[in-house]
């Protein structure tokens, strides 16, 4: 069955991105509308495939198959690049959250005024291929999409960010390019090593497929090939399949990030508007992940098996060098920066785990992070866009002036640092859970982890009593601008505030639809 | 059949080439029967170019893929020279295009200096013999520097002579190479089985070397480092139209005819062409990272360029060096769009300089868009060609290193593909400049070129529109295999 539900995720954004650029000018106060409108009937899709997904089912669904081209490599090779859509569990929790977050964003966008042209139509030519990236069962399409992305998001920091945007947005293009290249190494790689022996008989060449199923079945790698398990090849002293592994840990780490490939992300995330930190830290982010389970695990599982404790420390380093680091920020969109990258490192501890409870503990702290991390973003921004200042001394006793906003704060920093019944504490949880009761890593890894929340409720703490606490006192120029939330703000917030509550009271609600497949995957 | 009939036989068959040579003569005489500034000579250079294209499809069909020898073996003509000899007059086409719509007032002597060069293509395309290689290779080298140096400034003067100097002693080298090899087969046929046979009787290490200095004149026309010192400067100094049909024309009949040796297989050329490929990649890309000038960075970015299609010539066992074929086939909308959006920038902005752009994009924002396709697409993002033909060679780079299981050649396939991400950095600039950046000056001045802009934004659509229909190259370089 071949509704297109799936393509029309893709194809809404675009054609919103497309109306906006052919509408004329005069209608710039319109542009926002479209946007929004997209993202809301986009929401409505995401939901529809939601209510029709089957959550025992831990196969693709919903799958669209059609051939793209083929691209012989001269008389003997054929590259098949085909356009395939599914979903399943893993991909379907990110593409709800890619949804709710864009929706967010969109909403947070209403305050750009300037150039909204060029802005409306990056803003949904990214949500395109984000959820493009999410849905790719073809390899060759999940990369474009993924290296796509950067694209827009070059221009939505260095057009709209702040005074340092030019830095950070080509730091942020760079670093991330760079991984991608890696990945691009390993996919040439892992195609030219297997085999679609269907279509290989049927051409009577060698057909080289780019499709996530293929490509996973090891049946279908060619015995002389440098994947190839019976022969292994090695590459610079290590076996080739673990150097490909390497390739794609670091490649999908720098998108993540991890220590020591975070530097660019306090850059980028200081220098973004508002609404372009919440994707970022939101969606984009989580793609590091989706690609080291989807990419990764599930192609090169025995390698990637063979690196848990390398996964693990890795994570761990995170957690704690980001913790340390966010302590000691004077700045509150730099803190929130590396809180960001302290809790991804949960993400990596759970995958590290390689059991179904490590693997749901991840893709769980993706979802609660995308949401926690959103908030946060609004929330410095909600300070930023009325005093232009984001430094945590300028501000004490906000918790007077502004209730409403200690409100969400509280919220989004107690979901944070891991308070249970907050979505952040289950996450968290089970990813640590998961870890203590791996067999490949050493205990004292999830042992140091939780120090990472320790030190998550110090910084989060000191900086709520920092700004909320006692008596209201600000600079003189600020105590009239410092006026408590305006409704968009509330809606904003709100919303991700009840989901948080939500997802943490009820975490079944998420895994429930992710848990199959990841089983699935494990095995 | 005796000699002269041959003779006959062969000059029956070379009908685009006899068009070409008729329109240089034509085109000769109309230089001398009229006046400095008369169009005739760009006339009758329109002619020839589109009967000669013309005649290149006419014959297509007659053209085997093994092709056939003319000439007692000096000309060979197969399906690839054809292709060769299409994408050439296409840029011939292209570059009559470019000359017309930014109205250049060039001497007459310039069309047909690119006729001659055009005649030395075609005849460097379809040869195995080492003897038409030469005198064809000289043919476009004579003309080219001519051609850089017609414009008569001193910075032309100074370009035109680096880069004779420069070819004269490449052509020394490999003239040298080739009675070397001439001396150790008595043949001058490189595909012919008594060369290969006679060749394998010599030890592999001077064979190499003697190969290496063959091919050397050839990699100083593709722009290929260590040969590369011409090119900054030629690009930089020689007027637009020119060099973006000499930055695509004469590579392509070097590529082929490197290709042709490849292909012949005496000896194993795969390091070789590896280190070639690494020393053009990191001499193209870094250099380009501090240049200021567009025309200057597209020269050093033609280097690094050389350097990805010399990766489509190292073969493995399922692949052929179709990679560089198809390659080719692409470089040609992306190198011509890229000078086509300098003059158009360039006509704009009075200076071609990267930090002087800042702004433009306001100004004009389907320039921005078409300037951001046309480099994104010399990086090799998707979704345009440039990253499709990047993704044809290295995986036929990574097919041939997983047959030999050569560290060098993994080596290189992260090391080039490295290179693209350094190459993000220095493409980006001006799209920098001209998007990101704010104006230096309110400058009100707007015009508007709807002929312009159509073309470049038809380079655009075309790079974008292989990108979701690469059969389009696909089927036809697949033909000549």
């Amino acid at each position: 069955m071949e509704s297109g539900i799936l393509s029309s995720l893709i194809l809404l954004p675009l054609l919103g991105s497309l109306l906006i650029l052919i509408l004329p000018r005069a209608y710039k106060n319109f542009y926002k509308w479209i946007c929004l409108i997209t993202q809301i009937l986009l929401l409505i899709n995401v939901l529809t495939v939601l209510g029709l997904f089957d959550r025992e089912n831990p196969e693709y669904q919903f799958i669209e198959h059609s051939e793209w081209f083929r691209l012989s490599l001269g008389s003997k090779s054929i590259l098949s690049i085909d356009y395939i859509l599914g979903v399943d569990g893993l991909s379907i929790s990110l593409v709800v959250l890619s949804s709710i977050v864009f929706l967010i964003a969109a909403v947070s966008s209403f305050r750009i005024s300037y150039r909204e042209k060029t802005y409306f139509s990056l803003f949904l030519l990214l949500t395109a291929s984000v959820l493009g990236c999410f849905l790719a069962v073809d390899f060759f399409l999940f990369f474009v999409f993924f290296e796509f992305m950067l694209l827009p998001m070059y221009f939505l920091i260095g057009i709209w960010g702040g005074e340092n945007r030019a830095y950070a947005s080509l730091k942020f293009f760079i670093y991330t390019f760079s991984g991608s290249v890696l990945i691009l190494v390993v996919m040439i790689c892992m195609v030219i090593s297997n085999q679609d022996e269907f279509f290989t008989s049927e051409y009577a060449r060698l057909v080289y497929s780019f499709d996530f199923r293929t490509l996973k079945d090891t049946n279908n790698l060619i015995s002389s090939s440098i994947l190839s398990i019976q022969n292994p090849v090695s590459v610079f002293g290590l076996p080739a399949r673990e150097f490909m592994f390497l390739l794609l840990l670091v490649g999908f780490g720098i998108k993540m990030p991890v220590v020591p490939f975070h530097t660019w992300l306090p850059d980028a995330h200081v220098e973004a508007p508002t609404p372009v930190s919440v994707i970022l830290a939101g969606i984009l982010l989580k793609i590091g992940g989706y690609g080291i389970l989807r990419v990764a695990y599930e192609i090169l599982p025995d390698a990637t098996e063979k690196y848990a404790v390398l996964i693990g420390v890795l994570g761990l380093v995170s957690i704690i060098y980001g913790a340390l680091n966010a302590l000691n920020q004077t700045d509150l969109k730099k803190m929130i920066a590396y809180s960001s990258v302290s809790h991804m490192g949960f993400v990596f501890i759970g995958i590290a785990a390689f059991n179904s409870i490590g693997f749901n503990g991840a893709v769980f702290q993706m979802f609660s992070h995308g949401i926690l991390s959103s908030m946060l973003f609004l929330i410095a921004g909600v300070i930023y866009e009325r005093t232009h200042d984001r430094n945590i001394a300028s501000f004490r006793g906000l918790a007077k002036k502004m209730p409403v906003y200690t409100l969400m704060v509280a919220v989004a920093f107690f979901g944070s640092l891991g308070l249970p019944s907050l979505s952040g504490f289950i996450g968290e949880f089970l990813s640590l859970h998961g870890a203590f009761q791996s067999d490949l890593l050493p205990k004292l890894i999830p042992a140091l982890g939780i120090t990472g929340i320790v030190l998550s409720a110090i910084y989060f703490l000191l900086t709520f009593q920092r700004m909320f606490f006692g008596e209201f006192h600000t600079r003189e120029e600020y105590r009239s601008l410092l006026k408590d939330l305006t409704k968009t703000e509330i809606f904003m917030l709100g919303s991700l505030a009840v989901l948080t509550i939500l997802t943490g009271v009820w975490p079944n609600l998420v895994i429930r639809y992710i848990n199959s497949s990841l089983t699935e995957i494990l095995k | 059949m005796n000699i002269l009939e041959e003779i006959f036989q062969s000059s029956t068959r070379i009908l685009p080439e006899w068009i070409l040579f008729l329109g240089i003569l034509a085109a000769c005489l109309g230089l001398a029967f009229t006046k400095e500034g008369n169009k005739l000579p760009f006339y009758l250079f329109a002619l020839t170019v589109i009967l000669y294209v013309y005649s290149l499809i006419i014959s297509a069909p007659q053209v085997t893929v093994q092709g056939e020898s003319f000439y007692q073996g000096l000309l060979h003509l197969d399906k690839r020279a054809l292709l060769i000899k299409q994408l050439a007059g296409i840029s011939a086409i292209i570059f009559m295009v470019h000359v017309r719509l930014f109205s250049y007032k060039f001497p007459g002597e310039v069309y047909v200096l690119v006729l001659f060069v055009l005649l030395g293509i075609s005849f460097l395309s379809m040869t195995t013999h080492f003897l038409t290689a030469y005198v064809s290779l000289e043919l476009i080298s004579l003309a080219s520097y001519v051609l850089v140096a017609s414009e008569k400034m001193k910075k032309n003067f100074e370009a035109g002579i680096k880069y004779l100097i420069f070819g004269a002693t490449a052509s020394a080298i490999m003239l040298f190479g080739i009675s070397l090899f001439y001396g150790l087969t008595h043949s001058l046929d490189f595909s012919s089985a008594e060369f290969a046979r006679k060749l394998a009787l010599n030890p592999e290490g001077p064979v190499q070397i003697i190969s290496f200095m063959v091919l050397g004149g050839f990699l100083f026309k593709i722009a290929a480092a260590p040969f590369h010192h011409w090119v900054p400067d030629v690009y930089e100094s020689t007027s637009t139209p020119v060099i973006s049909f000499l930055s695509f024309a004469p590579k392509a009949a070097g590529f082929i005819f490197i290709s042709r040796i490849v292909a012949a297989d005496f000896t194993n050329l795969n390091y070789l062409l590896a280190l070639v490929i690494a020393l053009s990649l990191v001499v193209g890309n870094f250099a380009a990272l501090w240049q200021n000038d567009f025309k200057r960075l597209l020269g050093y970015s033609g280097i690094a360029h050389s350097g990805f299609i010399l990766t489509g010539l190292i073969t493995g066992n399922n692949s052929d060096v179709y990679g560089t074929f198809f390659y080719l086939v692409s470089y040609l909308p992306i190198t011509m769009g890229s000078f086509f959006l300098a003059d158009f920038i360039h006509k704009k902005a009075r200076t071609l300089d990267i930090p002087s752009m800042a702004g433009l994009g306001k100004k004009y924002p389907l320039l921005a868009f078409n300037a951001l396709v046309i480099l994104i697409s010399l990086v090799g993002l998707p979704p345009t060609i440039g990253f499709l033909a990047k993704l044809v060679v290295f995986s036929s780079l990574a097919d041939a290193a997983s047959v030999s299981s050569g560290y060098l050649l993994y080596g290189l396939l992260v090391f080039g593909l490295f290179n693209a991400a350094i190459a993000l950095y220095y493409y980006l600039r001006p799209a920098y400049m001209m998007i990101i950046r704010d104006p230096a000056e309110k400058n009100s001045s707007f015009s508007y070129d709807l002929l312009i802009t159509l073309a470049l934004s038809y380079f655009s659509f075309t790079l974008l529109y292989l990108f979701l229909k690469p059969e389009v190259i696909s089927e036809w370089v697949s033909s000549v295999f």
